[in-house]
């Protein structure tokens, strides 16, 4: 080995030398990007500016309708009614679990079934069928809402009101009760 | 006085061992795990065109979509076998030729572990969903600063021995191999810097994408195929470059027109029109080094055609000239603006000019390569000439089918796409038999590559076969050479 050509001290500086190398890539393309980068001048430019002022005041807006503030405030009451209702049992008969011991009471009783989908479910048709709480546990969590349900011209055929959680219409949606 | 002969052969033959032992792990390394993701890679692929050709296949995915399959195998080919396979050969080659030994073999396999777990990483962050639809750049953006601290750590050491190298002449090949080592991180910084890490105009950033993936064919893996080559073809022919001359002509031209190409895959975008005007330009200037090196590199196998049906690493190394060839047609078929480049700029040709660039001219060289190095890294020559030849005949035909079905059915579906009054279906029947012709080329690579992998693996594993004569070709050992190995050229 020829002590001119290779020795730790020459490889130690060809080391550092190449991580030199490799990170001038790096630090020209920062210096370069420094020097020429300036503020946009073109047209596109200009208009990106405005487009952003108009997008900060409707963010501002909506952010101002909906305060956060009044959501917090809500909360409570909610939570005070949703923890005062009481589970009833679920009315309507295709959300009975099969095989269950209501199941078994309704297939016990045909009158009681309404007969085609066709025709909207008479009040005494879908009258309330209580099922054990332990042995459907499924059908109790979901505790209903006290709403009043405000039928519109023409009158709808009458709805459980028990079964109508909150959020959601009790209007069907077309004419026509469900089954 | 001069030394004696004998003498100087048999510290010469020491000292090609040492640096053998040195690099075996860390080479075998990179060399098996780069087929094995070569394999993941084909059989991604194979998703991607059957998807091309029968849409309804694997439909219920979110991963086997098109979109996450296709630049998975894209990456999976790129970082996962191209880079890796790179670097196998760049560090074996450059110790040997520097007539140095590594010692930091270590520090380089912890390096590839962690090269290994970024491209897994960055693979199934494509298939998750968390790609970032820039071509060639889709991994996840955390995967950058690994790979490059994982490039840093394997590459560096083999410029550390070429500044200490024994000798003072400095061989063609290693002019690309170093080029290479420090193009790579020039482009793969300035890149991902520009695009991760700094804010711009999103179509900037698709010229800088489109600049990207072209440096990084003719800025690495091209230099390092046509180093590899340089050093193969007078390695085993025994026979001197025909040309000095035209090999620096191929370096320079090549350094300096290769960095300006890129950019006309955005003609006709709203970016400076200069732009891919000047890209265009460069791309089909690239003939020049390309058509010059591969000349060269083929002058000097067909001097000495006898070796020619026997040796593998020849066998591919020409596959690989070919493709070179044929690479240089492509850019300026392919870039011509006005007349060419309307009808590929939105096909499937680009795709084609990738896979001619990536498999039919830089995986070939690497395959001779492989053939070249492993016999004398693990002491034992290759167990089948027979996998050996099917990998060479299932390769080629299967590379030949999917780049000309590419190239030209790229150019029918550019046509059908300018028959704007012609409903957009038509495009896409056009293109269907292309892509299923490229579907059962993917699986014949497929099945060859396996078995390459397998191959390689017993190699490293010391199944290979103990023997004096090298394995080749014509099955039948030359009993007029016995034992020899074309050591002369460094």
């Amino acid at each position: 080995m020829d002590p001119t050509r290779d020795n730790p001290i020459i490889r130690f500086n060809a080391f550092w030398w190449t991580l030199w190398t490799f990170l001038s890539f790096a630090l020209v393309l920062a210096a370069i990007l420094g020097v020429i980068r300036q503020t946009p001048t073109s047209l596109e430019d200009a208009a990106a500016v405005a487009r952003y002022v108009t997008k900060d005041r409707i963010l501002k807006a909506e952010t101002a309708a909906l305060s956060g503030a009044e959501i917090t405030a809500a909360i409570p009451n909610v939570a005070a009614e949703l923890s005062s209702s009481k589970p009833t049992a679920v009315e309507k008969p295709e959300q009975v679990v099969p095989g269950s011991p209501t199941a078994l009471k309704l297939a016990a009783e045909p009158a009681s079934v309404p007969v085609s989908n066709e025709t909207p479910a008479a009040p005494e048709a879908a009258a309330p069928v209580a099922a054990p709480a332990a042995e459907s546990p499924v059908e109790a969590v979901t505790p209903p809402v006290p709403q009043e349900v405000k039928p519109k011209e023409p009158p709808a055929p009458p709805v459980p009101e028990k079964s109508v959680p909150k959020g959601r219409s009790s209007k069907p949606t077309s004419g026509k009760a469900r089954p | 006085m001069s030394a004696d002969p004998s003498a100087t052969s048999s510290s010469d033959a020491t000292l090609r061992t040492g640096i053998d032992r040195s690099l075996r792990h860390p080479v075998m390394f990179f060399l098996t795990s780069g087929a094995a993701w070569l394999a993941v890679s084909i059989l991604l692929a194979i998703l991607a065109s059957i998807k091309l050709h029968y849409p309804e296949f694997i439909d219920d995915s979110a991963w086997a979509t098109y979109g996450r399959v296709f630049p998975a195998h894209l990456n999976t080919l790129v970082y996962g076998w191209g880079f890796q396979a790179a670097f196998g050969v760049m560090l074996w080659m450059m110790a040997r030729l520097s007539l140095r030994e590594c010692r930091s073999a270590g520090t380089i396999l912890t390096a590839g572990h962690l090269w290994n777990a970024a491209v897994l990483l960055g693979t199934l962050g494509i298939l998750g969903g968390e790609g970032t639809g820039m071509p060639w750049m889709e991994f996840p953006r955390f995967v950058w600063p690994m790979l490059l601290l994982s490039y840093i750590a394997i590459v560096t050491w083999s410029c550390v021995e070429f500044r200490v190298r024994a000798c003072t002449r400095v061989y063609v090949a290693q002019w690309y191999l170093l080029a290479a080592m420090i193009w790579f991180p020039w482009v793969y910084v300035t890149a991902n810097l520009l695009l991760h890490c700094t804010g711009g105009h999103p179509v900037m950033a698709a010229g800088i994408n489109a600049w990207f993936k072209s440096a990084l064919v003719f800025l690495f893996f091209i230099p390092v195929a046509m180093g590899t080559a340089y050093y193969l073809a007078p390695k085993v022919t025994g026979r001197p470059i025909p040309s000095h001359t035209q090999a620096r002509l191929g370096f320079w031209s090549l350094a300096v027109v290769a960095p300006w190409a890129g950019m006309q895959k955005l003609a006709g975008a709203p970016i400076p029109v200069f732009l891919p005007y000047l890209g265009a330009a460069a791309t089909v200037l690239l003939a020049v080094p390309l058509a010059t090196a591969a000349i060269n590199i083929f002058r000097t196998i067909i001097s000495r055609e006898e070796k020619l049906p026997k040796s593998p690493a020849l066998h591919f190394t020409l596959a690989g000239v070919f493709g070179l060839l044929l690479l240089a047609v492509a850019a300026i078929a392919l870039n011509l603006p006005g007349s060419s480049l309307r009808f590929t700029q939105f096909a499937i040709s680009g795709y084609g000019f990738d896979i001619l660039a990536l498999y039919g001219c830089f995986s070939f060289i690497m395959f001779g390569a492989v053939y070249f190095i492993v016999p004398r890294i693990t002491c034992r020559e290759w167990i089948s000439s027979s996998l050996i030849n099917m990998h060479f005949f299932f390769s080629a035909y299967g590379i030949v089918a999917i780049a000309f079905g590419a190239l030209f059915g790229g150019f029918i579906q550019g046509s059908a796409q300018e028959a704007w009054l012609q409903p957009w279906e038509t495009i896409t029947e056009v293109v269907r038999p292309y892509a299923a012709v490229a579907t059962f080329a993917w699986c014949i690579i497929l099945f060859s590559n396996i078995f390459f992998f397998i191959h390689l693996a017993m190699m490293w594993l010391g199944f290979g076969r103990r023997g004096t004569l090298p394995t080749m070709l014509d099955i039948v050992p030359d009993a007029s050479a016995p034992g020899t190995r074309p050591e002369d050229a460094a």
